[in-house]
């Protein structure tokens, strides 16, 4: 997490049960979480109702970071698989934290490099099953 | 400059006709001089490699003008093909910043002017000046849906069919013009690549653009494409 630690040391503490929902595809980014303790999936689904899992994320990982920084709507759904521990910012204190201080900016794009990386793997994947 | 296809060269960041507003270049006038003094102007021929998948990251590359096509392949060596970037856009971003190789191969599939950047310059660009930092998380945040969409494609889409619509609504949302006749468009990619595109066979491709064209959905003329139903090719790619 590194110099973003200083951006959740500002952030809510949250807890959710296995099976809640963190945020849902599609839906307006309200901030960005730090996944402190549990596991998350991250889903996407079809308007008819088909549901893909992309992939099991562990504590330590960020989520909604892109949809913060661009203001699109969160691109999958995230799901506890067991009891979570987090910390959430809000996208309006996170986005002036960004403005004022270029290390979290830098930070943040390297983060979103590694997560960009993560979805061209997925789309190599989904190339390779549904061939 | 004047090049040999008519278009003209633009040396000077500075005077650039061609920045637009979503461009990354759209910096203000000071980082715009530093960014001056360590570009490297090039223009390339269609079917250049700018970089390949793998390959140690050397630097970026702006698009002044021209497309290019991103593509990267699966472990039994399927090429898919990420994006067609176009003119403003930064490539290779990524890979500077992580320093990991390129995740994707970048070949011009028309004739393109690029700035290029080395490694080492543009990391002290980047903590000489923080605003620019923030133009990179925003433009990486834009691969990543356009990756996002590309996942969505491949995984949830039910056919080659919806696959195919799907691409040929999103050309409609980003270039073209809308006629009386129907949304006019430039096809710049072969068979090939649209099936690259959407991970399918060069002959689901040819086939399914013969149905398209007898069912009335398209005309294809050369290499212009009308697109005459629309809302027929909205309801074939909602999945």
């Amino acid at each position: 997490v590194g110099a973003l630690k200083s951006v959740f040391d500002r952030g809510e503490s949250g807890f959710c049960p296995a099976g809640s929902i963190l945020f849902l595809e599609g839906q307006p980014p309200e901030g960005v979480y730090l996944l402190c303790e549990g596991q998350l999936e991250l889903s996407i689904r079809s308007s008819k109702g088909a549901k893909l899992v992309l992939q099991v994320i562990g504590s330590g990982r960020i989520l909604g970071l892109s949809a913060a920084v661009s203001g699109r709507p969160y691109e999958a759904t995230a799901r506890a698989l067991t009891p979570c521990r987090f910390s959430f910012i809000k996208r309006d204190e996170f986005l002036r934290l960004l403005s004022q201080d270029p290390q979290i900016c830098l930070q943040v794009a390297k983060l979103m490099s590694s997560e960009l990386r993560s979805a061209y793997e997925c789309a190599q994947r989904l190339r390779s099953y549904r061939a | 400059m004047k090049l040999p296809r008519g278009s003209n060269l633009i040396e000077n960041c500075l005077k650039c006709s061609l920045r637009g507003e979503n461009f990354f270049c759209d910096l203000p006038d000071e980082a715009l001089r530093s960014l001056e003094a360590i570009k490297f102007t090039s223009v390339y021929p269609k079917g250049a490699f700018l970089f390949m998948e793998g390959q140690s990251p050397r630097g970026i590359f702006i698009i002044c003008n021209g497309q290019v096509k991103l593509s990267t392949s699966s472990s039994e060596g399927k090429l898919i093909i990420i994006e067609i970037a176009e003119p403003g856009e930064v490539l290779g971003l990524s890979a500077v910043l992580s320093g990991m190789p390129y995740e994707v191969t970048a070949e011009t599939i028309s004739s393109c002017q690029v700035n290029f950047i080395r490694r080492d310059d543009f990391l002290n660009f980047l903590s000489e000046y923080g605003e620019v930092a923030l133009r990179v998380a925003q433009q990486l945040s834009r691969s990543y849906h356009i990756a996002y969409e590309q996942i969505r494609s491949l995984g949830l889409s039910p056919s080659a069919r919806s696959k195919l619509a799907k691409l040929m609504l999103d050309w409609c949302d980003r270039s073209g013009e809308h006629t009386d006749r129907g949304h006019k468009l430039k096809l710049i990619l072969t068979h090939e690549e649209i099936a690259q595109m959407i991970g399918t066979s060069r002959e689901t491709v040819t086939r399914l653009l013969g149905e398209f064209k007898s069912e009335g959905l398209i005309e294809v003329k050369g290499s212009n494409l009308l697109i005459r139903n629309k809302a027929a090719l909205e309801k074939m790619a909602s999945f």
